[in-house]
């Protein structure tokens, strides 16, 4: 088992180049140059390097996903663009500078620039194509079904 | 929803940041509610202080005060702030009374009935 992994101290999150994970987690502090934010890591988990356990692989995808721009299509037809802001372990996410997508047809939400979207009620979450990288994402589903 | 820990305070879904703000809720049935928060939960259940009910008829809108609201989470579909800079309604939009919406809500239900009624005897018809 060949773990090849860098923090970087520069403010720069590198990818890393890993052959097999199984099961273990890795504790790494990454710094991330985003607007100036300094971002965390939770216990067990890691930015770069998709877990594999369950319940948890979208969570991890949507929090690389932070800071960019997504629409999301309610299961009431609504569909909202905005910037990524945060997610949880529910898939309740938080836009923020938001726009509805028919802007004449839902005219009480004029005035709502930040919304909490509870992840029961999502349909879709339309996201740019480059913000999927789609090799690293087929790597952690197959060690999810392999191990899960 | 989570609880902030100290380090994901810039990350957080909580509802913590909208506290005692004036927010609009969706519910699932279709309903606006406006009200400032009091308190919230992680199924997002949420108590609502001075809220009301904002029915939008075509052009026409009305707001229904309700008071103290508890709303439980599963109804919840999004919970917007309400930027109070901004325009709430589009200026096209004219508030009337509760009676003159509770009106003009009957006539879109009779019309949408009546669509669905012909809409069943024309699929009987199976014109398509």
């Amino acid at each position: 088992m060949e773990i090849t992994c860098t923090g970087s101290q520069t403010g720069h999150r590198e990818r890393t180049k890993q052959t097999y994970l199984g099961s273990l987690s890795i504790k790494l502090v990454t710094t991330r140059a985003e607007t100036g934010r300094q971002q965390s890591k939770e216990a067990g988990t890691s930015l770069s390097l998709y877990p594999t356990d369950c319940k948890m692989l979208f969570f991890s995808y949507f929090k690389d996903l932070v800071g960019r721009e997504v629409t999301v299509e309610l299961k009431n037809d609504l569909a909202i663009r905005g910037t990524l802001h945060s997610v949880d372990q529910y898939l309740n996410i938080k836009l923020e500078n938001t726009r509805v997508v028919d802007q004449d047809k839902y005219p009480h939400m004029l005035s709502v620039r930040n919304c909490f979207i509870r992840g029961s009620v999502v349909r879709y979450v339309q996201l740019p194509p480059d913000g999927v990288d789609v090799d690293l994402l087929h790597d952690a589903t197959r060690r999810e079904a392999r191990g899960g | 929803m989570s609880w902030a820990g100290p380090d994901d305070v810039y990350l957080s879904t909580s509802l913590a940041n909208y506290l005692d703000k004036k927010l609009l809720v969706l519910l699932r049935d279709g309903r606006k509610l406006m009200g400032t928060l009091c308190s919230f939960d992680q199924f997002a259940n949420a108590v609502l202080e001075g809220a009301c009910e904002r029915v939008i008829v075509g052009e026409l809108y009305c707001d229904i005060p309700l008071g103290l609201y508890v709303i439980r989470g599963e109804n919840v579909v999004l919970i917007g702030e309400l930027d109070l800079e901004r325009e709430e309604l589009p200026p096209r939009m004219t508030l009337v009374s509760v009676a003159e919406i509770k009106r003009a809500q009957k006539v879109e239900r009779e019309a949408s009935d009546l669509k669905g009624t012909m809409r069943k005897r024309m699929e009987f018809l199976d014109l398509d």
